[in-house]
């Protein structure tokens, strides 16, 4: 399994890494859980470098419990909440992405 | 200071009205508007203010006390569209502590857009501090690892029969140059 980089250089590495891999999925589904526990899925619009994440056509995955959420469409994630991000299994190349977090990984411990 | 707060309720107000800014703090942006609790109802009709620090309210009676909110606790906000409970669309704003949160029904509609896209660049402008990022990052990566190594099956759509039975070979020259791509489309695309 990938080593994990450690220190700044290696965190700005992984940051870099993980926005390019965001970036293939602008457009794809994805489902964005935050660390309170709600959950929105949505089109990805943009990410920036710090993983901030703009949804369109979102909708809350529990209504029933944020009903307050259903009608709101278009959407700004701080990238410092986010917990998990639930990515289609179909829309990710999860060969090219473990190998690539590999090559990260130990291109940053090599530092 | 980066540390998140909740929501600070205040009745401190600069002489123009607005929040008591801080040396390298600004006011992006400022228009009339409604502030609503999670309940919907109308707290009362004032100001609101987007500054690159905080988003601060002000109510229009200045014995009112108003609030004023960081981004870091700022989670998530939106445009929203319930016409049933609001007089226009507005902007959703979602707390991060207890789920709290609130909504700005600007005063003149044309400004919704105005107030959500400078909370988003306000936003951005407040990266939480590093240690945390750097915690992030490295509980990601070996979330990631864990996830993909550990998967059997998920990986079938991609790049099938280039690397051999198990799939994890050495890199292959096309992955290789994948991953160079990759990196060459972050570095030409710098806006997200």
């Amino acid at each position: 399994s990938p080593r994990i980089p450690r220190g700044r250089a290696a965190s700005a590495a992984s940051e870099m890494h993980f926005l390019s891999f965001f970036k293939t999925l602008i457009g794809k589904m994805i489902i964005v859980e935050l660390k309170n526990d709600l959950a929105l899925k949505g089109i990805l619009h943009s990410v920036d470098q710090y993983l901030n994440i703009k949804l369109n056509d979102m909708q809350v995955v529990e209504p029933e419990k944020y009903p307050h959420l259903i009608a709101v469409k278009n959407c700004f994630i701080r990238g410092s909440v986010v917990r998990y991000i639930q990515l289609p299994a179909k829309e990710v190349d999860t060969q090219l992405l473990q190998d690539s977090t590999r090559r990260a990984a130990q291109g940053e411990s090599k530092r | 200071q980066a540390r998140a707060m909740p929501l600070l309720k205040t009745n401190e107000r600069s002489n123009t009205g607005g929040p008591v800014l801080a040396a390298d703090e600004k006011i992006h942006f400022s228009c009339a508007a409604t502030w609503h609790g999670s309940d919907k109802k109308a707290v009362g009709e004032g100001k609101v203010f987007i500054t690159n620090k905080a988003v601060a309210w002000f109510p229009a009676n200045t014995q009112d006390s108003g609030f004023v909110l960081d981004y870091h606790t700022l989670s998530m906000h939106a445009v929203s569209t319930d016409k049933d409970h609001f007089p226009s669309s507005c902007v959703y704003c979602h707390i991060g502590f207890d789920g709290d949160d609130f909504y700005l029904v600007p005063a003149e509609e044309s400004d919704v857009k105005t107030v959500y896209d400078t909370i988003c660049t306000c936003s951005a402008l407040n990266p939480d501090p590093e240690e945390e990022e750097e915690a992030n990052n490295e509980l990601f990566t070996a979330m990631m690892g864990g996830m993909l190594s550990g998967g059997s099956g998920a990986a079938t759509e991609g790049k099938q029969g280039q690397n051999g039975a198990n799939g994890i070979a050495d890199p292959t020259e096309e992955l290789s140059e994948a991953v160079e791509n990759m990196k060459v489309e972050e570095g030409k695309d710098k806006e997200s």
